[in-house]
């Protein structure tokens, strides 16, 4: 075994098994320079035009045809209460569904069929569920055309399933000896799950969930769909009241040919990743909480 | 096989009769008769794959967990059929615990580990009561010495033996009849693996133990009788003592001495 031969050709062999390791980790760097690089200058142009504008009467005034007092607070507040629909509708309904399919159901045709219906609706293109949101959502609550409610809800649908499918493989990874020692104990199925199993995915649960609601703050084409894209000069005074959110306001201005709406446009973009950056705040904030509870 | 009534003139606590388990159609346990009584630590032994688990989980019908798993015959806890729709699962669980072969702890603190039982089968109404549960529990695992001073440390932070020793204190937390183990010292080091089997003797008497090893040196030392299993029967159950030294089947002696397994 450890005859000089044998120990000169691991020698020979030494020098490409670390050129390959060098060589990874160029590559690794050079990837990771590539995308840094191509944020960092997004985030610098979009700084650079739209800090200037980003004032007080900015955040606080709404959509208006003259550039210099059209500002983003209309459709900041359009957004959020959409996002906070989407999210009332999508993370109970997301994760008592993947608690069923992941604990409950039986392991039927019939709940495979849902499975791959939940897959397939989380890569359907955002604009059919605008469609289904104009179809349904607008034919039965006509009088709600470009609300923050059917906004929520058009975007909860998207949202939904991308929750369901985190969920699942959040709960698919408690390790089984945790439900047996509470099963054998005494608990029941459910005190199971609520006891035991959600707290331990509830991590992998809200990282899910955050990159849905992200998906769905940036989302545009939906909302066209049903009307969001109207000019709203008041913020929205209520779920049902006519609205506006970011990216459709961002779409709208940069469509204008007023210059002026082109810092107003940046601004509006760097209001759009602020909020999008306190989204993912919250959620690593949950997150920390409740994996330090042990 | 003998008839355990003949062995013990006592009341058995468990009494299982013809039992067959079922894993689809592959029978893991076939025709199985035992009674277990109280004063005794009962050992299952035999060679991996017999169906020693699979027998020690039909006692609190843990194979209902598993999909597929069926079970045949009956097994009356103080003489009621546990396989009856009258038998309430949750309370079976709380009246016959169980150890696993690894220490699975809750993530959570090592008191919240004891008060769980205690809380859900609401086993007291106060505060006081329940710290005075989980001590008793905690004291009669011998942990409470080790552990007395953070009990809102996380259950996981022990190591594997007070791990172990944490289980058989949450399991005792609900004050049950019968106390089935399997393989509890598998994962553990020689040192834990001890302070386990004098806790077992300890115990003894206070709760009838079932407890599955694949260490014969263990079941000579902490049980008063053994069954061999093989091939998902029964070949030999009797006096501990009686097994290892003079065992009536040539099965059993071969497995003993080492000859397979
Ligand atoms: N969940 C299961 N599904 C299917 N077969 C199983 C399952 N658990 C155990 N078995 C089979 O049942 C037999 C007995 O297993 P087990 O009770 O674990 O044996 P032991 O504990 O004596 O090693 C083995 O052949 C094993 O492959
Ligand atoms: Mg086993």
């Amino acid at each position: 075994m450890n005859s000089p031969s044998h120990q000169q050709r691991i020698v020979a062999h030494l020098a490409s098994r670390h050129a390959a390791e060098r060589r990874f980790r160029a590559l690794g760097f050079f990837s990771v320079a590539l995308s840094a690089l191509v944020l960092g200058f997004l985030l610098f142009t979009i700084l650079r035009d739209g800090l200037p504008g980003l004032d007080w009467g900015f955040l606080t005034a709404s959509d208006a045809t003259d550039p210099a007092k059209a500002g983003i607070w209309g459709a900041l507040k359009g957004s959020m209460m959409t996002m906070a629909v989407t999210l009332a509708l999508a993370f109970p309904v997301g994760v008592f569904a993947a608690v069923y399919l992941e604990e409950f159901a039986p392991k039927n045709r019939w709940t495979e069929l849902i499975e791959v219906s939940i897959n397939n609706l989380a890569a359907v293109p955002s604009i059919i569920f605008g469609l289904l949101g104009l179809a349904v959502f607008l034919a039965l609550f006509p009088n709600w055309r470009s609300a923050p409610l059917i906004g929520g809800m058009t975007l909860a649908l998207m949202t939904m399933p991308v929750i369901v499918i985190s969920g699942r493989n959040a709960i698919k990874a408690v390790p089984p000896s945790i439900r047996d020692a509470a099963l054998a104990i005494g608990a029941s199925p459910v005190q199971t799950v609520f006891h035991h199993v959600l707290p331990l995915a509830l991590p992998g649960i809200l990282t899910g969930t955050i990159i849905g609601m992200a998906r769905a703050l940036g989302e545009t084409a939906p909302l066209l769909m049903i009307g969001m894209k109207a000019f709203v000069a008041t913020p929205p005074e209520g779920f049902t009241s006519p609205s506006s959110v970011l990216p459709v306001q961002i779409f709208l201005w940069s469509d204008e040919i007023d210059r002026g709406f082109v810092e107003r446009t940046s601004a509006a973009i760097i209001v759009l990743l602020a909020f999008l950056l306190a989204m993912n705040g919250l959620a690593i904030y949950l997150r920390n909480r409740f994996e330090n509870r042990w | 096989m003998t008839n355990p009534h003949e062995l013990d003139p006592v009341t058995p606590r468990l009494a299982a009769r013809d039992v067959s388990v079922f894993y689809g159609d592959k029978r893991a346990i076939d025709n199985v008769s035992i009674d277990i009584a109280d004063e005794y630590v009962t050992a299952f032994i035999g060679p991996s794959g017999c169906g020693k688990s699979t027998f020690l989980r039909s006692f609190n019908r843990m194979n209902d967990t598993i999909s597929g798993a069926r079970v045949e015959g009956s097994i009356a806890l103080d003489g009621k059929d546990i396989y009856t729709s009258g038998m309430d699962v949750v309370q079976l669980r709380a009246r016959v615990g169980m150890v696993f072969q690894k220490p699975n702890p809750f993530p959570k603190t090592i008191y919240e580990n004891v008060a769980y039982g205690p809380r859900i089968h609401g086993l007291s109404s106060n505060k006081a009561e329940l710290d005075e549960v989980v001590e008793r529990s905690l004291q009669r695992a011998g942990l409470w010495d080790e552990v007395k001073d953070r009990l809102s440390d996380s259950g996981t932070a022990l190591s594997g033996g007070q791990q172990q020793r944490l289980c058989i204190a949450r399991a005792i937390a609900v004050d049950p009849e019968v106390i089935l183990m399997d393989e509890p010292c598998s994962a553990l080091d020689p040192i834990a693996t001890a302070k386990i089997e004098e806790l077992i003797s300890e115990l003894r008497g206070k709760y009838a133990i079932v407890i599955v090893t694949h260490s014969m040196q263990q079941a000579a030392r902490v049980s008063q009788r053994t069954a061999f299993f093989h091939l998902g029967k029964i070949v030999e159950y009797g006096k501990t003592s009686e097994i290892f030294t003079n065992p009536r089947e040539e099965r059993t002696k071969d497995y003993i001495t080492g000859r397979y397994g």
